[in-house]
C-alpha cells in the first residue's frame, strides 16, 4: 500500500493537472462537423448499417472507430448530450498519457523526465479541440493506438503492436506514419530491429496507394495539394504553435512578436541540445524530432487546411524532447539547472495560460451554439410545426455549426431572418446561403398564417420577437413589394397568367409565351433577373431564343443552348419603367416541343423572376 | 532527481493558478422567453432586444454599441405617448469617422416617416453627430411607424471591406417635443 500510492499519485499527476487546466474544454458542447456526423443514423436508415460504416466520405476517409462508431452510437442512447463524447475522450487521454510516461521513461531512463514530458502534453493548448470537440476525438484515438503500438514494440509483444497498428486504420489516416516512426527508432537505438519493422510498411502503403488513388474524394476548397515552396511555411506554423504561446495575441491582441519569439527561444535552446546529445552518440533527441516531424508530413502538401489539432500525436514527440533537455540541465550544474528549470517554467505557465483562454473561447463559442439549438427546440414544443426565423445571428455563430444544420435533427425548419444573411459569409460548397434566405413576404405570410415564429438572439439567449417583428412587418411597405415571384410557390400563384403549366417539382412549364406581373423598378439601376432550366428535350432542335417585354415594350433576349443546365439571366429595364405601380412582363420562346405521351405544348421552363 | 519530482507539483500548482482563479466564472444560462409585443419608441443599437426592429439596412452590432448603416436604412418604431396630436423629435445618434468623410467628402442624411419627409441635414466633420429633426404628427397618427433614412453616398464593398458602409450609428428614436 505505502509503495501503491506513489505509484498511483505519479502516474495521476499529469492527468490531474490537465484535466485542471482543461477544465472549461470539458464543458464544451457540439459544433459544426458534430451535426453532420450526428446525422449518420438516417444514413444506416436508408443504405443500411455497413454502407455508413465504411463508405468514404468528404475526403475518402473511413473513420469507423473514432467518429462513426461514437456519432452512431451516443445520440441513440443518450441523444444530444455531450457528456458521452467528453467521456470518452478523457478516458482515451488519460489512457494516452499513461503510455506517454511509461514510455517516456523507457526513452529517457528517467521517471522525472516521463512525468514532466506527459505534464506538457497535457497542458499543450494544441490539444483543446481533440480534447472539446467530438469530431477530433479521432486525433486523440490516433494517437493512443500510435503508443500503444510502440509501447508494445519496446516489450517485445508484436501481436498487440499489430493489432493496435491495424485498428489505427480505422482510426485516422495519420497512422500510416506508425511504420517509420517504429524504423527511426529502431536506426536511433537498436539497428538490429529494423528489418523487423518492415513488414509494417506493408499495409500503410497498400491504405496510402487506396487512399490516394481509388477512394474517391471531394476536390476543391481545403483540402487541394500542393507540392511547393508553401510546405515550408506550413511546417513553420506547426513549430511554431507546438513550442511556444505563439497564438497567445489571437486570445489576448498582445504578445503578437513576443509569443513566436519565445518558441524562437525555445526551438533554439532545444537545437543546441539536440546537437550537443548528438555529438555526445545520444540519439534520443534525434528520435524525438522524428516523432514530431514524421507525422507532419502528410500535413505539409495541405496549405490551406493547418490545423493545430493535428499537432496531437507529434507534440509528443516535442514533449519527450523537452522533459529530456530539462533532466539534463537539472544535472548539469547550478547555472544549467536554473536555466532548465526557468526555460521549462516559463514555458508551461505561458502554455497553460494559452490553453485556459483557448478552451475559455471554445467552449463559450460552443454555448451560444447550444442556446440557439435548444431555444430552438424549446420554442418548437412550445409552437409545434412552426417555422423559425432567427434574427441577430452573427458571423461567428452562423460559422458555429449552422452549415451543418442541426436544426434537421429536429425536422424544424429555420430560415435567417430576411435581410440579417448580409453579413454572413457562408462556404458555396457547403451549399452557399440559399439555404438559409427567405423573401421578406414569404416570412411575412407565414407569420401572418401562424406558420412562422422569429427568435431573436439576446446576447445568449434566444427570445420570441415574434409579436414586434410581425408589427414592424406590417408598416413596412417594401415588405409587400412584388419584387420576387418563385414559379413554384403556391405564395406567389396571384403574379402568374393563366398559360403557365402546373408546378413541376423545382421548375415550373410555360407554354410558346406567358406573363408574370411584377413590381416596377425603382430606380434605372434595377434589373431584371431570371433562373430556369433547360432539359435536353427543349433544346433538341437547337437552341431557344427567350425575348421579353414589358408595357408593349421589348426589354431584351436572351438565347438558351446548353442542353440540361440551369439558366440566369440579367436584363437592364428601360427607365420608362420607373415609378409606374407594376409590369406586366411577357416572355415568349422562339420554338416549343410536344414531349412523346404529354399533349402539352412547351416553350422552356422557369425557376424564379425578380427586380432588385 | 526526486527533488525534481519534488518540485513538479509546486511548478504545475503555480502554473494552474490562474486557471483555477477564473473557476468562479458561471456560463451563462438559455432562456426562450416571449417578448411583450411592446415596440420601442428609442433604439439602441447595442440592445439586442429592441434588434428586430431595425428592419434593414444595418450591419451587425460592433463592440457592443454601434452598427454601421448602409446608404440607406430603416427602423420601425413606436410613436411617443400624443405625438399624434404634438408631433415629435426624429433623433438618430452616430458618428462619421475621418477615414470616411476624407474619401467621401460632405455627407447628408434625409429621412422620411411613414412616408413623410421629415428633413435632411449636411455633416461636413468627422466625429459624433446627432441628426434631430421634428416629426408633423400627421406622419405619427399610426400605432408603428417606419423611419426611412437615406445617405446621399456611401463607401461601396470594397477588398478590406466587403460591406456597403454609411455611418456609425450608436442610436435612433422617436422622443416627445
Amino acid at each position: 500500500m505505502t509503495r501503491l500510492l506513489p505509484r498511483v499519485a505519479y502516474y495521476a499527476a499529469a492527468p490531474i493537472v490537465g484535466l485542471i487546466v482543461f477544465y472549461r474544454a470539458l464543458t464544451t458542447w457540439f459544433l459544426n462537423d458534430d451535426f453532420g456526423w450526428m446525422g449518420l443514423i438516417w444514413g444506416v436508415r436508408s443504405d443500411g448499417l455497413i454502407r455508413t460504416l465504411f463508405t468514404p466520405m468528404a475526403q475518402g476517409t473511413v473513420r469507423v472507430f473514432s467518429e462513426r462508431a461514437p456519432f452512431l452510437v451516443f445520440p441513440q442512447l443518450f441523444g444530444m448530450h455531450p457528456w458521452p463524447y467528453r467521456t470518452l475522450a478523457v478516458l482515451t487521454w488519460i489512457a494516452t498519457l499513461t503510455l506517454v510516461t511509461l514510455i517516456g521513461q523507457r526513452l529517457t531512463s528517467s521517471r522525472a523526465a516521463a512525468l514532466i514530458a506527459a505534464v506538457f502534453w497535457a497542458t499543450n493548448a494544441n490539444l483543446t479541440r481533440p480534447l472539446a470537440w467530438a469530431s477530433d476525438y479521432n486525433e486523440l484515438l490516433c494517437a493512443l493506438c500510435i503508443l500503444t503500438a510502440f509501447y508494445a514494440r519496446l516489450r517485445g509483444w508484436s501481436i498487440a503492436e499489430w493489432a493496435a497498428y491495424l485498428f489505427g486504420f480505422g482510426v485516422l489516416e495519420l497512422i500510416v506514419v506508425y511504420p517509420a516512426l517504429a524504423a527511426l527508432h529502431a536506426l536511433c537505438f537498436d539497428r538490429k530491429k529494423f528489418r523487423g519493422t518492415l513488414p509494417l510498411f506493408i499495409p500503410a502503403a497498400a491504405f496510402t496507394l487506396v487512399h490516394l488513388f481509388l477512394i474517391p474524394k471531394t476536390t476543391g476548397g481545403i483540402y487541394d495539394m500542393a507540392f511547393d515552396r508553401r510546405m515550408g511555411a506550413t511546417l513553420l506554423m506547426y513549430v511554431n504553435w507546438a513550442i511556444g504561446p505563439a497564438r497567445l495575441y489571437e486570445f489576448t491582441g498582445e504578445w503578437h512578436h513576443r509569443g513566436p519569439l519565445l518558441a524562437a527561444v525555445m526551438a533554439g535552446a532545444l537545437l543546441i541540445f539536440t546537437a550537443w546529445r548528438t555529438w555526445r552518440r545520444d540519439y534520443l533527441p534525434l528520435f524525438c524530432w522524428g516523432w514530431f516531424l514524421i507525422p507532419l508530413v502528410p500535413l505539409l502538401p495541405l496549405p490551406e487546411h493547418v490545423m493545430d489539432y493535428c499537432l496531437t500525436t507529434p507534440l509528443i514527440g516535442l514533449s519527450w524532447l523537452g522533459a529530456a533537455a530539462i533532466v539534463r540541465g537539472w544535472r548539469a550544474g547550478i547555472a544549467w539547472r536554473v536555466a532548465a528549470v526557468a526555460l521549462g517554467a516559463t514555458y508551461l505557465g505561458l502554455m497553460i495560460y494559452e490553453t485556459g483562454l483557448y478552451s475559455e473561447w471554445f467552449m463559450q463559442r460552443s454555448l451560444r451554439m447550444k442556446n440557439v439549438v435548444e431555444g430552438v427546440e424549446r420554442a418548437e414544443r412550445s409552437h409545434p410545426g412552426s417555422t423559425f426565423l432567427l434574427q441577430g445571428i452573427d458571423e461567428p455563430l452562423f460559422q458555429s455549426g449552422f452549415e451543418d444544420d442541426p436544426f434537421r435533427l429536429m425536422n424544424v425548419q429555420v430560415y435567417l431572418a430576411p435581410g440579417t444573411e448580409q453579413d454572413i459569409h457562408m462556404r458555396a460548397d457547403l451549399d452557399g446561403k440559399k439555404r438559409w434566405v427567405i423573401s421578406p413576404r414569404r416570412a411575412y405570410a407565414l407569420i401572418e398564417q401562424g406558420q412562422a415564429r422569429v427568435l431573436s438572439m439576446a446576447g445568449y439567449s434566444l427570445r420570441d420577437a415574434t409579436v414586434i417583428y410581425a408589427a414592424s412587418m406590417r408598416a413596412d411597405p417594401l415588405v409587400f413589394r412584388k419584387d420576387f415571384v418563385d414559379l413554384t410557390d403556391p405564395l406567389y400563384a396571384l403574379q402568374l397568367g393563366p398559360e403557365w403549366y402546373q408546378p413541376d417539382q423545382k421548375i415550373r412549364w410555360m407554354p410558346k409565351a406567358a406573363t408574370v406581373k411584377l413590381a416596377a423598378p425603382a430606380s434605372a439601376s434595377e434589373k431584371l433577373f431570371v433562373t430556369g432550366y433547360a432539359p435536353a428535350a427543349a433544346l433538341r432542335s437547337g437552341p431557344v431564343t427567350l425575348t421579353f417585354s414589358a408595357g408593349g415594350r421589348k426589354i431584351g433576349s436572351s438565347v438558351i443552348k446548353d442542353p440540361d443546365t440551369p439558366f440566369s439571366l440579367e436584363l437592364p429595364l428601360p427607365e420608362s419603367l420607373v415609378g409606374q405601380p407594376e409590369i406586366e412582363l411577357k416572355i415568349e420562346a422562339s420554338k416549343t416541343f410536344r414531349p412523346p405521351g404529354d399533349g402539352r405544348e412547351l416553350g422552356m421552363a422557369f425557376q424564379t423572376f425578380a427586380i432588385r | 532527481m526526486r527533488r525534481l519530482i519534488a518540485v513538479l507539483p509546486l511548478l504545475a500548482l503555480l502554473a494552474v493558478a490562474p486557471a483555477g482563479c477564473r473557476m468562479r466564472k458561471k456560463a451563462a444560462v438559455s432562456k426562450t422567453s416571449e417578448d411583450d409585443g411592446q415596440m420601442a419608441s428609442v433604439v439602441n443599437m447595442a440592445d439586442p432586444k429592441t434588434a428586430v426592429q431595425l428592419t434593414r439596412g444595418f450591419h451587425v452590432v460592433e463592440s457592443d454599441a454601434w452598427r454601421w448603416t448602409m446608404k440607406t436604412f430603416s427602423v420601425a418604431l413606436r410613436p411617443p405617448k400624443d405625438s399624434e396630436r404634438n408631433g415629435a423629435k426624429l433623433q438618430m445618434r452616430f458618428a462619421i469617422p475621418e477615414s470616411l468623410i476624407s474619401r467621401l467628402g460632405p455627407m447628408t442624411l434625409s429621412a422620411r416617416v411613414n412616408g413623410v419627409d421629415a428633413g435632411s441635414e449636411m455633416y461636413s466633420k468627422a466625429g459624433e453627430c446627432v441628426y434631430d429633426h421634428a416629426v408633423p404628427a400627421s406622419a405619427l397618427a399610426a400605432e408603428i411607424v417606419i423611419v426611412d433614412f437615406a445617405l446621399d453616398k456611401a463607401l461601396a464593398p470594397g477588398e478590406q471591406d466587403s460591406r456597403e458602409l454609411g455611418v456609425v450609428a450608436s442610436s435612433v428614436g422617436l422622443t416627445p417635443k
